[in-house]
């Protein structure tokens, strides 16, 4: 008896704590979406309304802007929008192919310094993103790509791509090799057995280092900041230009806040279980 | 396999000759290099071009927006920096930041670890994981802004609650004293979880009888984190650690965003003063010397860290 009291004691701590730190990291974001709903009373008001008449104010003042004179003209977000979603796309896209195909050949050839991979990467993360921007700051400009699209979408490939090989060469390793040699013997190429065999069975490989990149390149602004000031300019840049401001428009800010976590939450959603394993992958590989 | 797709090499036609030019590609020795040409340029654009970039440029003074020429002067800027409060001030405020984030995280992501790992039975428990990841994938910008509004201290939720149990006010991020552990608060909230995640990964490490083993026996968790956890996930364990040591070192944009560095200098990091040597004050001889000392500092405590984990490994 004693017993399973003590343990049904052991289950309440458990699901008390658990339940404590979700709590703990959910509620500044319901309470941003809060935000994002009031209007600009009662996101003053003391004390903090809970329950309230939500308003898409702050979504309307983020997507047109009210001139002096009383015209009203979309804003210049939907243009910042059409800059993320292009150049996190691209760069995305780009980075995993190219991740992937590299990933293939760090898994599968012997080659020098191969086994300083590991620290390849660590290394990539140790330099600081300034010291990296220095150099870029100079070279774009020298190269007339600063604030172009392309110049944007380049970044993040190179961003990305450490991060993409080494996360692929986790998932082509967990692929027995025999596969291939078996269709090698057999007459087909390593092209084709890479295509028909190999790729088929990292896909969930694929959609993490997908994932990751997207997110990378999504949230990214310390590059997107003195990179990009007019044509290229990238969500969070624009968000960060609205929150220096005086006479703040919360509401608003809390919208673009909202607006840019948004796809991110849900791409994570969709692809949680392959985000996880790529995670612990990703930092893992294989321990050889 | 099914069989359609099982068909083997032979598409047909103009297809084959093409492709036929281009099979030397599929000797192993050519493919290899092929497939690792984007990483090598990565590593060149990102490495190696920076790094020689860095070194000369911190013997120069070179302002960017003067339109001055670069004008030699040695070692002028590490004395410089050297010589400046400021800087100590910002690598005794990051190593705190480091030291403090990095152990909270630690022991609460291994703490949340060893729970969700024993509540495997728990209805929910895949939500409520995905719910607790959640901080980790947000944009820091976004973070950083909303959790100004957070803070405020007039109409911040945190304030309020405060007021209404302990009848204060804080003002946590105007003050110097609270500002520099208000920001450690929002970076344990975004990268506990990634410990945790890092713990569940280190247990899934290990073999499963061992754990049975240990649960038959009724190990406390120190026991087990110590005896059955560390031998095998050891490896992911101190990974984690050093990854989120080296993030934190370099941590800028979140408390850019809420803080800007101050109130005065005291929630300056040390990349936060690289980003404003580089791209405020445009100084970029002196920020190259800087970046090249925290640059220093990273690899140093990256390869004794490393060091003594090989150590300990083969003493064990």
């Amino acid at each position: 008896m004693e017993e399973s009291n003590t343990l049904t004691l052991k289950r309440f701590i458990i699901l008390a704590v658990i339940a404590v730190w979700v709590v703990f990291a959910m509620a500044p974001l319901v309470w941003l979406f809060m935000s994002s709903l009031k209007t600009r009373l009662d996101l003053f008001s003391m004390p903090p309304k809970f329950i309230f008449k939500p308003t898409l104010h702050g979504y309307e003042a983020l997507f047109i802007t009210t001139y002096a004179d009383g015209t009203r003209k979309v804003s210049e977000i939907i243009g910042t929008m059409f800059n993320s979603i292009l150049i996190a796309g691209m760069g995305t896209i780009l980075a995993v192919a190219l991740g992937t195909m590299s990933g293939y050949a760090a898994s599968r050839f012997e080659f020098k310094a191969k086994g300083d991979f590991m620290f390849f990467v660590l290394s990539t993360r140790m330099l600081p993103a300034v010291a990296v921007l220095v150099s870029f700051h100079i070279m774009y400009a020298r190269l007339g790509l600063a604030d172009t699209r392309f110049g944007m979408i380049l970044l993040y490939i190179l961003v990305n791509i450490g991060l993409a090989t080494w996360i692929m060469k986790g998932f082509f390793d967990g692929v027995p090799r025999d596969l291939e040699e078996v269709a090698l013997v057999n007459g087909y190429s390593r092209l084709w057995a890479f295509r028909k065999l190999v790729l088929p069975m990292v896909k969930g490989g694929i959609a993490a280092t997908t994932g990751f990149c997207f997110i990378f390149a999504w949230n990214e602004f310390t590059f997107a900041s003195i990179i990009t000031t007019t044509r290229a300019k990238t969500l969070p840049v624009r968000i960060s230009a609205a929150l220096g401001k005086e006479g703040l428009d919360w509401a608003m800010v809390a919208a673009a806040g909202i607006l840019l976590i948004i796809p991110i939450v849900v791409l994570f959603y969709l692809i949680r279980k392959h985000l996880l394993m790529g995670m612990t992958f990703g930092v893992l590989g294989k321990k050889e | 396999m099914d069989a359609s797709s099982a068909m083997g090499p032979g598409d047909a036609g103009f297809l084959t000759r093409f492709r036929e030019k281009f099979l030397f590609l599929e000797n192993p020795k050519y493919l290899q290099h092929l497939l690792l040409v984007p990483v090598l340029i990565f590593f060149i654009v990102w490495n190696v071009i920076p790094l020689l970039w860095l070194v000369g440029l911190s013997f120069y003074k070179y302002v960017l927006v003067t339109g001055e020429p670069l004008k030699f002067i040695g070692l002028t800027n590490f004395k410089e920096i050297f010589g400046s409060f400021e800087i100590w001030h910002a690598l005794s405020n990051t190593f705190f930041f480091v030291i403090i984030g990095t152990l909270s995280q630690t022991v609460l992501g291994i703490i949340l670890g060893f729970l969700f790992w024993d509540s495997k039975d728990l209805p929910g428990r895949r939500f409520a994981l995905t719910l607790i990841f959640t901080p980790m994938i947000l944009a820091p910008l976004a973070t950083g802004s909303f959790f100004k509004l957070i803070y405020d201290p007039v109409f911040g939720i945190v304030n309020y609650f405060l007021k209404s149990i302990a009848g204060v006010t804080i003002d946590f991020l105007g003050s110097t004293a609270w500002a520099l552990p208000s920001v450690l608060i929002v970076d344990t909230w975004m990268w506990t979880p990634f410990m945790m995640m890092m713990t569940l990964a280190a247990l899934g490490s290990v073999p499963k009888a061992e754990l049975e083993a240990a649960e038959v026996e009724n190990l406390s968790w120190y026991r087990r984190l110590v005896h059955v956890v560390l031998p095998h996930g050891k490896f992911i364990l101190m990974l984690g650690i050093l990854l989120r040591t080296i993030d934190a070192f370099k941590s800028m944009d979140i408390i850019f965003t809420m803080t800007g560095g101050g109130p005065g200098n005291a929630t300056e990091l040390i990349g936060i003063t690289l980003y404003r040597q580089a791209f405020n004050a445009f100084t970029m001889g002196k920020a190259s010397a800087l970046a090249i000392i925290a640059l220093l500092i990273a690899i140093s405590f990256t390869s004794i860290y490393l060091y003594i984990l090989q150590k300990k490994e083969e003493s064990m």
